[in-house]
């Protein structure tokens, strides 16, 4: 029976860490820097209670579902099954490779999503370099050799490219270093008096600002 | 008919030529009758545009095909509801919409009294009437909706059927809203700059308007994720298209000028920055509507490419490089006279709120741009897609988040970091509990637990102080629920605050449940099985049904989770009459406590009894819609008026500038 269910993953980690968060704003540089040195996908640990992540297609002994006129094969490379048990391949490792790569003919999707037959194509590609034991940069070098680099959905982080993690990263350091220039005692931009003692407030705009204290502590002014 | 609306739309373009150069003139020579007859004509073109927005509506509901606005974006057969909303369906249209919108928004500003802000209203309205004129020549100029066809044809084209969906029915005009409610803020900046008015009385009108704007933005852009959640199938709701980014990044300039505000209105300070983030607001969403409408960037909007560009791109320089000149001119009575004393202090923490906010606007942006940027430096073609900007904005939201816990909690000044920390300890322990917890029910991916972490530590950080709010009032012999709604009612910026933030940390639990999507794909036959996470789909045969207006192919799904069936869902393929060529898939969800099980077609053959099916399970993506829902509803909390609140802030702060600024704002 043809096995017609390959396409289940996890998610690979970025896309789906969508408000996981790394904590320290400013560790945010070795952060990134970290998570694309990080060129292994993370196994996916299934929530708690949760079956076994891969798709198991349909069990139904005799019915094999074979091709349509839709062509159902959409996430389904047929895998020679020889070869496949061999060298095993991470389908997940497959899958997160392919999601960083675009479809060559339609703008905007990655290969995972897109159901045009050149990117099963391009997907079973990947299958067969990761068997033959390439790794990652190697077999997104690969197509970016042949399709331009266009082919890629997420910039490298070296060369001309990668200004653009660089470029907002250093403004956000920049900017920290800013913050801290300003609330530095004694120093910083728009500082008008010479120390601390500064700017003692009139007795009204200090009773004024014991009342609304007051009041937003929720007790009665 | 068609004569009306457009005799209606340019003389709501002249009106509002007039009403710019006369406000402007009547301001600069101090002549209050140029002045009075400016605002008048201000609220001439917001009646004639209003006119000119009906007549558009009758002739969509009155199938006028000789109009090619209505040919294009309607039929016979389009029901009531997306005939209303076709006026936003199309270019022309959304621009004559825009325009009224702005209208109106004007005309509200410019009701309230004149006495106290009588030299900031005329230029107010000049420059909000220069920008309603850009709008209006637009659409008189360039895109008229009332144009008409040379023949007359017997339907319509029909509005694209992947608009006909409740979420995009009323997503694009909360985005309107939400734009032109920026340019009223950005209006009174302007007007102060000019007038070197620079004090209570722009800053507190402006922040309301800038809250409502924020408010409609966020909701158009909840809107607008649901919508592509319930339609375009692919399982998501937000893709970092660059039009989405264009309408978020304005939407990341209020926020931060929604909080560094406070700092102004307690301490005075921050306030050239303050100026220049209304300013910037207003830029960007000009920016982004040119970067969009202009068809510089490649994206699934469909309405991507269009001729408005150059005098869009002409007006957008006007826009920003006036600001900025303005800004840099005004800057010496900008300055700030008191400074941030101490690292722990809230001022501190509303600067640091500041820095991620504009580190991940600046991010969204150049993630952005970047193509365009690429290609026209080096001629090298590169695509940015979710993967750039979940790597490199999240953390930074999530950064904020964390924020979102401590800031609350510190004092204005000075705080005393030992009981900041004694505040946080405990936040600190349940969310390190929860962690663990976590970690021992099998969760180890550390990004999920970073998420969840930094969501429960700001979540029980607010509950907590909400909690500290209630214990004070019911000292004063309150029961639990009527302190809690006093707490509330009496302090309702702060509190309405506080649900805000609530909302977004329920939002960013919601957001990180997509660590764990999982997806599967699969041909069955009737009785087959397709597993995905921990459930699954047993298909149960075909269905097809007929409606006036199109032809519905679907296939119906138990959903199992283990050996129990939880539900049912029908993906659907769609034929719509007249669009036979471009199928839609419309997905089907069945909505668990902890997640969506999603389902969409990918080949429907009933001959061969074979179907294609994919599926996502989404784990709680729920929490995202619930917690936009709770921000929007803190967020209408806050800005609802408050009379005494914003009496006595005001008072405080004219005390601050008055006392302290060495050079006083006064009028020329």
């Amino acid at each position: 029976m043809r096995r017609s269910g390959g396409g289940t993953t996890g998610r690979p980690w970025p896309r789906g860490a969508a408000g996981a968060v790394r904590v320290v704003a400013l560790a945010t540089a070795v952060a990134v820097s970290g998570a694309v040195g990080e060129a292994r996908v993370r196994a996916q640990a299934p929530l708690p209670g949760s079956a076994p992540i891969g798709a198991t297609m349909g069990a139904t002994p005799g019915a094999t579902p074979g091709a349509t006129t839709t062509g159902a094969t959409i996430g389904a490379a047929p895998v020679d099954p020889a070869a496949a048990s061999s060298t095993p391949v991470d389908e997940a490792e497959v899958l997160a490779v392919a999601r960083g790569l675009n479809c060559p003919i339609c703008q905007g999707r990655n290969l995972v999503e897109c159901p045009l037959p050149v990117c099963a194509e391009m997907r079973d590609e990947i299958r067969a370099r990761l068997a033959a034991g390439a790794d990652r940069a190697a077999i997104i070098q690969h197509f970016v050799d042949y399709y331009g680099p266009a082919v890629r959905n997420t910039p490298p982080m070296s060369g001309l490219l990668g200004l653009a993690w660089w470029v907002p990263l250093g403004l956000l350091v920049g900017g920290a270093w800013l913050v801290a220039r300003i609330v530095r005692p004694g120093a910083g931009p728009g500082v008008a008096m010479a120390t601390g003692q500064g700017d003692i407030e009139s007795p009204y705009a200090a009773a004024l600002e014991r009342m609304v204290a007051d009041r937003e502590r929720g007790e009665t002014p | 008919m068609a004569e009306l609306g457009y005799g209606s739309v340019a003389a709501a373009f002249g009106a509002a030529v007039y009403a710019a150069v006369a406000s402007a003139v009547g301001a600069w020579r101090g002549a209050p009758g140029l002045v009075q007859s400016g605002r008048r004509a201000l609220w001439l073109s917001a009646v004639l545009g209003t006119a000119a927005v009906a007549v558009l509506e009758i002739s969509l509901y009155r199938h006028d095909f000789s109009i090619a606005y209505v040919w294009k974006t309607s039929s016979l057969t389009t029901p009531g509801l997306y005939l209303m909303t076709a006026l936003w369906g199309g270019q022309e249209g959304s621009l004559l919409f825009w325009s009224w919108l702005l209208g109106v928004f004007l005309s509200i500003a410019l009701a309230r009294p004149w006495r106290a802000d009588v030299g900031l209203l005329p230029w107010f309205a000049a420059v909000g009437a220069s920008i309603m004129s850009f709008f209006l020549g637009l659409v008189v100029f360039q895109a008229n909706p009332f144009a008409r066809l040379d023949v007359l044809p017997a339907d319509g084209n029909g509005l694209n059927a992947l608009l006909q969906h409740p979420g995009m029915a009323f997503h694009p005009p909360m985005l309107y809203l939400g734009f032109t409610g920026l340019a009223v803020p950005y209006a009174f900046a302007v007007a102060a700059l000019i007038t070197r008015r620079l004090d209570a009385s722009w800053l507190s009108a402006s922040r309301r308007w800038l809250l409502v704007a924020w408010l409609c933005l966020t909701i158009g852009l909840a809107l607008g994720g649901r919508w592509a959640y319930d339609v375009l199938g692919w399982g998501g709701y937000w893709g970092w298209d660059p039009v989405e980014n264009a309408a978020l990044m304005p939407w990341l300039a209020a926020t931060a000028f929604l909080h560094s505000i406070m700092a102004e209105e307690r301490r005075g300070l921050f306030r050239t920055w303050n100026v220049a983030l209304v300013l910037l607001t207003f830029c960007l969403s000009l920016i982004g509507t040119f970067l969009t409408r202009a068809g510089l960037v490649a994206s699934v909007h469909a309405f991507a490419q269009s001729d408005i560009g150059d005098s869009f791109l002409a007006f957008t320089i006007v826009v920003v490089a006036g600001s900025l000149a303005l800004l840099l001119w005004r800057l010496p009575l900008l300055r700030a006279t008191v400074r941030v004393e101490s690292v722990v202090s809230r001022e501190a923490a509303f600067l640091g709120n500041n820095l991620l906010f504009m580190g991940a606007l600046f991010a969204v942006f150049w993630g952005t741009t970047f193509p365009i940027i690429s290609e026209w430096v080096t001629g090298q073609k590169v695509t940015i897609g979710p993967a750039y900007f979940n790597r490199l904005v999240l953390p930074i939201l999530g950064a904020a988040v964390l924020l979102m816990g401590i800031g609350p909690l510190v004092a204005w000044r000075r705080a005393d970091a030992r009981s900041v920390g004694r505040l946080l300890a405990r936040p600190a322990f349940l969310s390190l509990a929860l962690v663990a917890a976590l970690v021992a029910g099998g969760v180890r991916q550390p990004t999920a637990l970073a998420g969840f972490a930094v969501s429960a530590f700001a979540g029980a950080a607010t509950l907590l102080e909400i909690a500290r709010g209630v214990r004070a009032r019911r000292r004063l012999g309150e029961n639990v629920g009527t302190a809690f709604v006093r707490l509330v009612a009496r302090n309702r910026r702060r509190y309405g605050g506080y649900i805000v933030h609530l909302g977004v940390v329920v939002l960013a639990v919601g957001i990180t449940g997509n660590a764990y999507k999982t997806e599967a794909e699969g041909a069955l036959r009737e009785g087959d099985v397709l597993t995905s996470g921990a459930y699954a789909l047993r298909f149960d045969g075909f269905e097809q049904a007929s409606e006036p207006d199109r032809q519905i192919d679907r296939a119906r799904f138990t959903v199992l989770q283990g050996d129990r069936s939880v539900g049912t869902v029908a993906p659907s393929r769609q034929l719509f009459r007249n669009r036979e060529e471009q199928p839609m898939t419309i997905p089907s969800v069945l909505h668990r406590p902890l997640g969506d099980v999603y389902a969409l077609l990918g080949g429907f053959d009933p001959e061969a009894g074979v179907v294609t099916v994919k599926v996502h399970v989404n784990p709680l993506v729920g929490c995202v819609w619930l917690g936009l829902l709770v921000l929007a509803l803190g967020t209408m909390l806050a800005a609802w008026p408050d009379g005494r609140e914003q009496r006595v802030l005001d008072a405080e702060l004219a005390r601050l500038l008055a006392g302290r600024s060495s050079p006083r704002p006064t009028a020329a």
